[in-house]
């Protein structure tokens, strides 16, 4: 079987992970958004007697070495022996991504030009004549369908029966790279040679459009016209808030809740019951009944039951993802984000920080400036990452259970304020320099794929899966071992447990925040491991595994708790302090070990520790002071 | 007899659950939600810290 290696380049969200995912049935994230790819993939297809390795790179608008997205495309390009690559463009885009085509041939890299998103370009009204494409560049061309199991066929058969070498650049590219070469080695500055290349580039487009592209017949599309409402200057920002509004109200109120609650009943009911009464039947010693039953399936009980929450949540931001609408947050985003100092496509990374702050922190590095990847880096934290969801979904439904959805909802919105006000902070004082510029492309609508929300949906939720099955697993088990024993062994005392003294220790430093107790303390110190671990604390703690967010059974759960210990720890603000404290603080392990990495260093991670644990104490303060003062309890 | 096979169950459970930890640390991988370039459809894990690290801008 004879192999052949293929490379999928082109620019941002042009469809090619959809191509992708669709050639190898991998499950790469497609988002709708620049610099979703920020690193290669690698996947494999058998064609026929052919075995092709497709490589998915990062999209990239030019190859000029500024980016580390184009510094991986030329690189990868340059250095590795392919028998093929693929420039997917965008065919109702197609004036902008010839630019890229053309920097490529300009390279000697001979192209396969993909016409992708050609049922958007006759949508628009817009006619490319393949065979005049082809002559005008003088490489082969073909058309598909991202999505189209017979595009992804036929391209297939493309890679298979087409040889790169038959083909050389039109006499009209040949003119334009001679050219090129003759700025390269001329004597003019770095900025006056960009801008006489960027001018024969553009004179070249204008030709091979003239010679192979009909647009007298395009209008404005239906995305064109959808944006004069949903990012208009006045109203998009309100209907952006209603619209994550509407994502709280049916991931804690209206759908997510009744699942919650029959995965609670089932786990912390029947499961609960049936293996106390097993275990007692089995005649295993009380202890390791005690360690099963108040340890184990309290703690990683109390977080699994937020798997409902978790996935829900997930769908639906893959869902708005797919629709193309994440892209317009940037651009709603842009004006707050240049007045802290930074550009809307900080927005992007931050954005992951939804999910999960270690992929955020990562996902920092598509940004262009020092500044901005320092700045994105230190405050991503400050969002409410899928672990601290169920600290937030308990607090508010125990302690405001009519107002659930709105309490966690100002929780987000506490965590973007914070994230926002810090980077103007950091912004103006450690981080003074120019901010650069931001050039965003607003991808289609569309109606998503079910397929791939349903697959990110997945890959995102099943992290928190397999995180209570190991690390919380394991916590548990310690938080238990902890709180029961002490240096005279067993102890039926907790408060005279290893827990209880560690505790202690750190519930001195939240008197003045309302919550001054071991407990709270333990549940603070562990949530530095995992924040999900704050929930499993909390549930061997109290014996809690039955947290319903239900308003009416959260009244009865709080009830239960009341009786059990966590009532006497917590009133309503103080609770409200928690959860503030909790959203802010020092994130947890990995996260901290990511900032060392992409920060550069034990003084950044250190700095974000201290920092974000100064900022939560102070805020956390001011809420039960504050409270208080205004007659609250 | 019945604690022992417990307590045995239990310490294979807890050995797989800490030897995923520690790979995790060891490989700079992490099971968290969303990662960028999603998680490989091969392997079902999320790009490493390591591989990141290869892409890491020159400051």
């Amino acid at each position: 079987m004879s192999t052949l290696a293929v490379a999928l380049t082109g620019n941002p969200n042009t469809g090619k992970s959809t191509i992708f995912n669709e050639l190898t049935g991998a499950r790469q994230k497609i988002g709708n958004w620049p610099g979703v790819t920020v690193d290669k993939k690698v996947g494999y297809v058998r064609h026929g007697d052919r075995a092709i390795s497709i490589v998915d790179l990062p999209g990239t608008y030019s190859v000029n070495y500024r980016s580390p997205e184009e510094k991986i495309v030329i690189d990868y390009l340059m250095n590795n022996k392919l028998d093929m690559v693929v420039d997917v463009v965008d065919s109702s885009n197609i004036e902008r991504n010839l630019f890229l085509t053309i920097q490529l041939l300009e390279q000697g890299i001979p192209l396969l030009i993909d016409l992708n998103m050609q049922d958007e370009a006759k949508k628009r009204g817009m006619h490319i004549d393949l065979r005049k494409l082809e002559d005008a560049i003088g490489m082969p061309v073909v058309e598909t369908v991202g999505r189209s199991h017979k595009s992804t066929e036929k391209l297939l058969d493309v890679f298979t029966d087409t040889v790169m070498s038959n083909y050389r650049v039109s006499p009209m590219v040949q003119e334009h790279i001679e050219k090129v070469h003759e700025i390269n080695a001329s004597t003019l500055s770095a900025e006056e040679k960009d801008e006489k290349l960027s001018e024969l580039r553009y004179a070249l487009i204008d030709q091979i459009m003239a010679a192979a592209v009909d647009i007298s017949h395009a209008g404005p599309t239906v995305s064109e016209k959808i944006d004069k409402y949903l990012a208009n200057g006045v109203l998009a920002l309100p209907i952006f808030l209603v619209i994550l509004y509407l994502v709280f109200q049916i991931t804690f109120e209206w759908v997510g809740v009744p699942l919650q609650d029959a995965l609670d009943g089932l786990i912390n009911e029947d499961f609960l019951e049936w293996t106390a009464g097993a275990l007692e039947d089995a005649g295993v010693a009380d202890w390791m009944q005690s360690l099963i039953t108040d340890g184990i399936i309290a703690g990683v009980g109390a977080v699994v039951t937020f798997v409902p929450l978790i996935f829900i949540m997930f769908f639906l931001l893959s869902f708005l993802d797919g629709t193309g609408y994440m892209a317009r947050i940037a651009f709603i985003m842009d004006p707050i984000m240049r007045r802290c100092g930074l550009t809307g496509k900080g927005i992007m990374p931050l954005m992951m920080g939804f999910g999960c702050g270690v992929p955020a922190i990562m996902g920092a590095r598509a940004l262009d400036s020092e500044k901005d990847r320092k700045i994105s880096i230190l405050v991503t934290p400050f969002l409410t990452c899928s672990a601290k969801l169920p600290v937030m979904a308990l607090f508010a439904a125990m302690f405001f259970p009519e107002q659930a959805a709105n309490v966690v909802f100002a929780m987000y919105i506490l965590g973007v304020v914070m994230a926002i006000i810090v980077a103007k902070g950091l912004g103006s004082t450690m981080f003074k320099t120019q901010g650069s510029t931001f050039l965003l492309e607003l991808p289609p609508y569309r109606i998503p794929d079910m397929k791939t929300v349903l697959l990110e949906t997945w890959d995102k939720g099943k992290g928190y899966l397999v995180k209570a099955g190991t690390i919380i697993f394991a916590m548990s088990v310690l938080i238990w071992f902890l709180s029961n024993f002490n240096m005279g062994g067993m102890t039926e005392e907790m408060d005279e447990s290893f827990l209880a003294t560690l505790g202690g220790w750190m519930s001195n430093l939240f008197a003045l925040q309302g919550f001054g107790t071991w407990e709270a303390g333990a549940a603070v110190l562990s949530g530095i491991m995992a924040k999900e671990t704050v929930i499993s604390t909390i549930g061997v703690l109290y014996g809690v595994a039955d947290v319903s967010t239900e308003a009416a059974d959260a009244i009865e759960s709080a009830g239960t708790m009341m009786g059990t210990g966590m009532g006497t720890a917590f009133t309503t603000l103080s609770a409200l302090a928690f959860m503030v404290f909790s959203q802010l603080y020092t994130p947890c392990a990995t996260a901290l070990g990511t900032i060392k990495k992409e920060a550069g260093g034990w003084k950044w991670m250190i700095f974000s520790a201290v920092y974000q644990f100064a900022i939560a104490w102070f805020v956390a303060l001011l809420v039960y002071q504050g409270g208080r003062l205004l007659g609250f309890e | 007899m019945a604690t022992l096979i417990v307590g045995v169950l239990l310490c294979v459970a807890l050995y797989f659950a800490l030897r995923h930890v520690v790979r995790n640390v060891k490989e700079g991988r992490t099971d968290c939600a969303g990662c960028p370039g999603g998680c490989h459809g091969c392997s079902g894990h999320c790009t490493t810290l390591k591989d990141m690290q290869k892409l890491k801008p020159q400051h």
